[in-house]
């Protein structure tokens, strides 16, 4: 518990004059820049290497880290269903427009132990999607639904393996992109925080691609759909016939 | 081994969907069905979306029907005649299929509909056939032959007007009945994902007295029609079929069904009826559960993220 409140009072009991506070180097990199979603995709470890240069020591009185790794945005609907009648239906409907369609957090430590939750909803790291054309009263269940709803599909999961440092220097990261996961551009931020301040921080980016196979079906079924309907049919005529002639021979 | 489905943005194991596919090849062999009925719920309690599973189970059932429908050909069981006014009245039924698929999608009403089609009609032709099964067994016990003679005298249906002669089939009535039974079949085929045999075997011999053999070999021809159809009204209007889906599931149901088909010659088709009517219900009674009972959750993501979806509904 004293962890959790430290870096707060320290916040507090500094002079403002000392908040510009020693500049860092931060230098990482995404194990792959391109991560693709083959046929045989189910789900991708994305692994963030880097190092601190220049930076006061870890532990209790030294640096800590926070990394946010968020996928594309998208528009996401929930519906909540009501009983009418005898019969459960979807009865309202909320959408969450521009939310990343992937969001998670690591972190050396406790993320609240390092920044007030304002400081974290700032920089983007506590994000509290609201549903728009949603009632006032509703909108907290529908948000705390979507937090579940994501988190229950591995898209926006509730807690990643903490950041490990390999040396005082040297640190890793780990996240896992569920089957699910939208492709896209996927983004993540590196803070590098002291006693409360962001002392350095930095951006990366890779993009999940179909590929292959995956790839080629999606463009096609979305580009050329009544190409792609009749080669369906087609196949599945084919195929169909062939295989019970072969089977039926026997 | 995970395949990725990527007009469903899941994935599931091959050897899974494999395993599903050979079973409901093997039931639809067995009981000569295409098999449709079971396969959708299925795909659907393994986590495929409701309107992937249905498109791309009704481009299965195309490829389901077309040793069925070869093999009642080279018996001259198809009247092509017959099966071509089904289909002029299936297109019509299956765009309009599309068209109410589209418009409860946009409202969040699909999944919802499709459950309340399979519950109603399976729940029917599931009681109806336990009925007949039940009877035959009864007139089996008394000494009779298990099936009733089927009836030779006309209802009303042989007095509609626009009269035309289908030779094969040995009857002489009207388009109407036949463009609206194939018209259903068509509404259906959209909705439900299946080829709509079920339904329109036995109207064909008890309501328009069509041969058992040719009304089976007729619905079989038109089913590859209608269904097919289907396929690629889904994908031009709601890109909902996957063919990383299709072509494992096509391939097992197509082995299954001749394994299936094998084995049905050793069983007593009164026995075959009674137990496809129990499979029948049973899928009925599962969906009927899911929409009575309080669901785990009440709220649900609509999936996938990447099915369009352009008609947005503004809720007050």
């Amino acid at each position: 518990m004293r962890f959790v409140f430290a870096p707060v009072l320290l916040f507090l009991v500094q002079p403002p004059a000392q908040v510009p506070a020693q500049a860092a180097d931060l230098a990482a990199a995404f194990a792959r820049e391109h991560v693709t979603i083959r046929s045989n995709f189910s789900g991708a470890e994305i692994i963030i290497f880097g190092a601190v240069e220049n930076a006061p020591l870890t532990g209790k009185n030294g640096h800590h880290m926070i990394i946010a790794l968020s996928g594309p945005p998208r528009t996401i609907s929930i519906w909540q269903k009501q009983k009418i009648g005898a019969i459960w239906r979807n009865h309202q409907r909320a959408s969450f427009e521009d939310v990343p369609a992937f969001f998670a957090l690591t972190a050396s430590a406790q993320p609240n132990a390092m920044l007030p939750a304002k400081r974290l909803e700032v920089l983007g790291l506590q994000p509290g999607p609201r549903p728009r054309n949603i009632a006032a009263e509703n909108a907290s269940g529908f948000a705390d639904a979507f937090l579940r709803l994501m988190r229950q599909r591995g898209l926006w999961p509730e807690q990643s393996a903490p950041i490990e440092f390999l040396s005082p220097s040297l640190f890793r990261a780990h996240f896992f992109i569920p089957p699910l996961a939208v492709p896209g551009a996927y983004r993540a931020d590196l803070f590098l925080l002291h006693q409360g301040q962001v002392i350095a921080q930095k951006r990366l980016s890779f993009s999940l691609e179909r590929s292959g196979l995956a790839a080629q079906v999606f463009s096609f079924a979305h580009q050329h759909a009544l190409f792609y309907g009749l080669l369906a049919v087609a196949l599945a005529l084919f195929l169909g016939g062939t295989v019970s002639a072969l089977f039926a021979r026997r | 081994m995970p395949i990725y489905l990527p007009i469903a943005e899941t994935s599931l194991d091959l050897f899974l969907l494999l395993l599903m596919g050979g079973g409901v090849g093997v039931l639809s062999g067995l009981f000569g069905v295409g098999g449709g009925f079971l396969m959708t719920p299925l795909l659907i309690f393994s986590g495929i979306p409701a309107p992937v599973a249905v498109a791309t189970e009704a481009n299965q059932v195309a490829g389901a029907s077309v040793s069925g429908t070869l093999a009642y050909w080279r018996r001259s069981a198809v009247d092509f005649k017959l099966g071509s006014v089904m289909i002029l009245g299936g297109a019509a039924g299956a765009l309009a299929g599309v068209f109410i698929f589209s418009a409860f999608r946009a409202a969040g009403q699909l999944d919802l509909v499709i459950r309340l089609c399979y519950v109603l009609f399976m729940g029917c032709i599931g009681s109806l056939m336990l009925l007949e099964t039940a009877r035959a067994f009864i007139r089996l016990a008394a000494g009779l032959p298990p099936t009733r003679r089927r009836p030779g005298q006309h209802n009303w249906i042989h007095g509609l007007p626009l009269r035309l002669r289908f030779t094969r089939a040995r009857i002489y009535i009207s388009a109407a009945p036949v463009l609206l039974l194939g018209a259903l079949a068509g509404v259906l085929s959209a909705i439900m994902g299946v080829g709509g045999g079920f339904l329109l075997v036995p109207a064909m011999i008890y309501l328009l007295r069509v041969p058992t053999n040719i009304a089976i070999g007729t619905s079989l021809f038109q089913i590859i029609f209608i269904t097919s159809l289907t396929t690629v009204l889904h994908a031009v209007e709601n890109v909902a079929v996957d063919l990383m889906l299709a072509v494992p599931l096509v391939i097992s149901a197509a082995a299954g069904a001749q394994l299936g088909a094998r084995a049905a010659t050793r069983l007593r088709p009164e026995m075959l009826r009674g137990l496809l009517a129990l499979l029948v219900l049973a899928v009925a009674g599962q969906l009927a559960l899911s929409l009575v009972l309080q669901p785990d959750d009440v709220f649900s993501l609509a999936l996938p993220f990447a099915l369009p979806l352009d008609l947005p509904v503004e809720i007050p």
